[in-house]
């Protein structure tokens, strides 16, 4: 990489850029994982009981607390649980790296004053970290659906599938934010909230037929409704995924990674002033 | 000269940084000048200009080591980080062949929460290598570092040298083609700071090119075939590091308001140098003329060297004020010819009638080293035995400068002793005076104290006939 030259910004480099860097996309990725719970007593464990807690939290104050109902057939206390669960691990996804975004750059000054960083992974190892802590989730959502079900529909081999509109957008979203945050430092508490909001206009907490025909539109303009509702088909339901709605997700994911990656990649240049 | 020798070429480099009062202001730049030129207005500023460099150009060839000097604040760094390509200049053009492997400030972007391994890994992947790579250089690395166990710690519990030690082993194993070190190597002890210059010696001999900012004008005499001075963001001159780093300790201690003279004398002095001194393959190389005429001169004097760490004694009965050098022309001086002869002199006025009265003087070193001084008499009995009330006595000490460029502290002292007691000082002040020994070109001499050495070297070579060994060469080093 000739730091005296324009950063490439077109479609390919998107990607190119992170082959190039994959081993370093790995190393910090991993960093990051262990990282976190360093220095406690059960170490990596903790991402396996943190969502299994969590489960048995939702579990406990939906279906018993609440008695909220799902309305579809053939469900009990636990399903309740793992439909809700599905999206709570895609806006917890989501959510993580956006909140994560606009501090990327500002946390990591060190890389931007002192040494030729390729700057635009760590949105990437965000997404990565992330990506890791939503796969142990799932694993902890398959293994209580088979507990209680004891079988698991084939579809949920799709889902990788139907996650990858949701992680091309991740990263253009972070990708933006991240280089926003470096101008505007208030971008950080907008989206805290932002995130927040979302929780509850994406159908996490109830299903999109739930609400009445004419706010369901307005529903269906949230990117992640999509997202979480075909996820639901996959993992729990064993239905197929809508494939031409996906190739829409797609193309659109693939517009904002790219915008995003094109923004970045214009305003890196002036990161180490500011900073 | 084509691109293929040149490992770095600066052309008008520039960079300017907008000063915002307030941060709205620079949101509001960033959107009402574009406006109000589209709407056909005159756009205005929001922000105030820092010109941190202007227009700077060098051309650095593969295999110099050139030094950046320069006063805090100067741009130096700026610079650097502008080479190196993590700051982005206004305007200029930066060219860079070969693979760059940078000390910028202190730790080279490591990350404070990983051990000194992953840190290793993570930069030496930044520099291009690839994980085998590393792997078979970690020994190297971690010998060089020599911090021991502290490798498998987090970088947030090391101390500031061994940060720099670690910083240091990685840049130097890697192979780069271009060493940029910013002030880095200060930070380690004196044995790690040998160990650096040895390293940096032998990559320049490997034909690696070297960039050197430091404050230390010794380091860039020492290392640097070419030097470079910055002041207040602009290049003074460029041209022998021996020459530079006189002229910037001059601009460094000259008074404020001869500062900006003699900044103009350095510009308007430097023919623009068509480019930086040649390496010197050479091992032994000779003085040339200009050279020898330079070091027979006998020196000049700088109004701006003043010690300040005087300390005076309370004065019993006598006053020592008027401390001078001279060269043998008469000339009053404290920039010193190595070799030549100077007198030191200082007045004494009595206030009081004094008996068996000895003046005596001493060099020391920066850091205090006693390294030698004169009595006027080598004994009570044998001094002068009485000096009335009210005179005046002028003392001189003559010596010849036998020190290594350096910068040196003189004492001067008044004794009496009574009817054979012990002698008490009449007046004493420590550090009444500094005076500098002048860089030398060429110098065989090292330490402090010159002892008039010469080296002689015989190299025997196998002969190829006879059983013995053949004497083919005989150096005797110039002086």
């Amino acid at each position: 990489m000739n730091p005296h030259q324009p950063f490439p910004t077109g479609i390919t480099e998107v990607f190119l850029s992170q082959w190039r860097n994959r081993q370093l996309i790995v190393q910090l990725t991993k960093r990051e994982v262990v990282g976190r719970y360093r220095g406690s007593l059960l170490g990596l464990a903790w991402s396996f009981f943190n969502p299994l807690l969590m489960l048995a939290v939702y579990t406990f104050v939906f279906s018993v607390v609440f008695q909220t109902r799902w309305n579809v057939a053939g469900e009990d206390k636990v399903n309740f649980a793992i439909i809700l669960f599905v999206g709570l691990i895609v806006h917890g996804l989501f959510a993580e790296c956006i909140n994560r975004a606009p501090g990327l750059i500002l946390s990591n000054s060190n890389y931007v004053k002192r040494v030729i960083f390729p700057l635009e992974i760590l949105p990437c190892v965000a997404l990565g970290s992330a990506l890791f802590h939503a796969a142990i989730s799932l694993v902890v959502l398959l293994a209580v659906q088979f507990l209680t079900n004891h079988s698991l529909p084939w579809t949920i081999l799709i889902f990788p599938l139907i996650l990858l509109p949701l992680l091309l957008g991740t990263a253009g979203f972070a990708w933006l934010l991240s280089a926003l945050g470096v101008y505007v430092r208030d971008i950080s508490q907008v989206t805290s909230i932002f995130t927040t909001v979302l929780m509850f206009v994406s159908p996490l907490f109830y299903p999109v037929s739930a609400l009445p025909k004419n706010y369901q539109v307005w529903l269906k303009l949230n990117p992640l409704t999509h997202i979480i509702e075909e996820g639901r088909n996959v993992l729990i339901f064993g239905r197929m995924p809508d494939w031409t709605n996906w190739a829409y997700a797609l193309g659109a994911s693939i517009f904002i990674s790219t915008a995003g990656f094109w923004w970045f990649q214009k305003t890196r240049k002036g990161f180490a002033d500011v900073l | 000269m084509s691109f293929n020798d040149i490992a770095i070429r600066v052309q008008n480099l520039s960079k300017c940084y907008e000063i915002y009062k307030r941060s709205e202001d620079r949101l509001k730049q960033s959107l009402i000048p574009r406006l109000r030129r589209r709407l056909g207005s005159e756009p205005r500023n929001y922000y105030q200009e820092f010109w941190a460099l202007r227009n700077i150009s060098f051309e650095v060839r593969k295999g110099d080591a050139v030094g950046i000097i320069g006063q805090n604040g100067s741009g130096k760094s700026t610079l650097l980080q502008i080479i190196c390509g993590t700051l982005a200049p206004t305007n200029g053009v930066v060219e860079i062949n070969g693979r760059v492997a940078a000390l910028l400030e202190l730790g080279a972007g490591f990350n404070p929460e990983f051990t000194g391994r992953e840190n290793v890994f993570m930069n030496a992947t930044l520099l291009g290598l690839d994980h085998y790579e590393i792997e078979s250089r970690f020994e190297q690395i971690a010998e060089f570092a020599g911090i021991g166990d502290f490798m498998s710690q987090p970088l947030k519990t090391y101390s500031t040298g061994m940060v720099v030690r670690l910083a240091f082993a990685v840049a130097v194993n890697v192979d780069a083609n271009i060493l940029v070190i910013d002030e880095a190597i200060s930070v380690g002890d004196e044995l790690f700071q040998r160990k650096c210059f040895s390293r940096v010696e032998a990559m320049k001999r490997n034909g690696a090119t070297i960039l050197f900012v430091s404050h230390s004008c010794a380091a860039v005499v020492e290392l640097c075939n070419g030097a470079i001075l910055i002041d207040a963001g602009e290049k003074l001159m460029a041209g022998d590091p021996k020459t530079v780093v006189g002229k910037y300790q001059r601009l460094l201690y000259s008074p404020t308001e001869k500062r900006f003279a003699i900044r103009e004398e350095i510009l308007s002095s430097v023919k623009e140098p068509p480019e930086l001194a040649t390496p010197s393959k050479e091992m032994r190389s000779f003085l040339t003329d200009e050279d020898r005429r330079v070091d027979a001169t006998e020196g000049f004097f700088d109004p701006s060297l003043m010690p300040e760490s005087t300390v005076r004694y309370e004065p019993q009965g006598a006053h020592i004020d008027s401390p001078k050098i001279f060269a043998e022309s008469g000339n009053v001086v404290n920039c010193l010819r190595k070799g030549k002869t100077y007198r030191y002199t200082y007045n004494v006025r009595f206030e009081s009638t004094a008996t068996n009265v000895r003046f005596g003087m001493l060099i020391k070193t920066m850091t205090g080293i006693e390294l030698g001084g004169v009595a006027s008499a080598p004994s009570p009995s044998e001094a002068i035995p009485l000096v009335a009330s009210g005179s005046s006595v002028n003392v001189e000490f003559q010596f010849r400068c036998a020190l290594n460029p350096g910068t040196y502290f003189l004492n001067s002292g008044v004794v009496t002793s009574h009817n054979g007691e012990a002698e008490t000082f009449l007046h004493r002040i420590l550090d009444i005076h500094m005076f500098k020994v002048l860089p030398l070109n060429k110098n065989t001499s090292v330490g402090t104290v010159d002892f008039d050495g010469m080296a002689r070297v015989h190299v025997y070579a196998p002969h190829p006939d006879k059983q013995s060994l053949g004497r083919i060469f005989d150096d005797v080093t110039d002086r």
